[in-house]
């Protein structure tokens, strides 16, 4: 039962369309920016400039998927910009924790390098399921 | 290093390494479609083959078929030519 289970669970995963998720799942991204929230001096008041730019990179691969949400192409196009900009947030945030100065490896930590290399294997799922579409139908 | 430069280094490693992976995927799958044309295409051979035997064949039966009635109809009228000669023969023997 189980395993008819994780078979279906498969399946679905394998074999049903995702675009509505992921235009959910953007939707929300894009209303979780922090650049419609907050604006660039309180990120240099808190001697994050950059955190704000980097925020606005991702605001516009947001916008880009949800307008291109129905042409695969572009899609595919903004979601590998999305993951580039998610990579390096990612590896910065790791580099952060290796190579910089904090003293202490706390169990909050090792949450936070999980949930970002989830949400970045998630990313590189989410592209490797639109370019794989695009190859099949230019082979049909 | 700079904490900076190091990271943009590793991403772009990733990014290529990530590339270089899906154009080797994308290899292996154009390369396993290019398969099953061939073999699609030996079969349409295959099949094609057959068909214009078994249009041949139905032709060729067809021909027969004519020409066996052609036949039939010349014997059916030789048979009664025959009986019209056997029974004037008949005739012409009691005189």
């Amino acid at each position: 039962m189980i395993a008819k289970y994780f078979k279906k669970i498969k399946e679905t995963l394998l074999y049903f369309d995702f675009q509505p998720l992921l235009f959910f799942w953007v939707v929300s991204d894009f209303l979780n920016n922090q650049v419609l929230w907050t604006n660039l001096s309180y990120w240099e008041s808190v001697g994050q400039p950059n955190t704000y730019w980097l925020y606005f990179s991702y605001l516009i691969g947001s916008i880009g998927m949800i307008i291109s949400i129905n042409n695969i192409k572009w899609l595919a196009r903004f979601v590998s910009y999305y993951l580039v900009l998610y990579l390096f947030s990612t590896i910065r945030y790791l580099v952060n924790i290796f190579v910089g100065d904090s003293e202490t490896f706390t169990i909050i930590d090792v949450k936070n390098i999980i949930i970002t290399c989830w949400y970045a294997f998630m990313w590189c799922w989410i592209l490797f399921k639109l370019k794989k579409e695009i190859l099949h139908k230019a082979l049909k | 290093m700079d904490e900076n430069i190091l990271t943009i280094v590793i991403t772009s490693i990733t990014v290529l390494f990530g590339a270089g992976a899906w154009k080797f995927y994308e290899f292996l799958i154009r390369n396993k479609r290019e398969k099953q044309k061939e073999d699609l295409k030996e079969q349409t051979v295959y099949r094609d083959d057959l068909k214009a035997r078994v249009q041949r064949l139905e032709d060729d039966k067809d021909a027969c078929s004519n020409n066996l009635l052609e036949i039939s109809k010349e014997l059916a009228a030789l048979k009664v030519k025959i009986e019209f000669i056997e029974k004037e023969n008949d005739r012409l023997l009691r005189k």
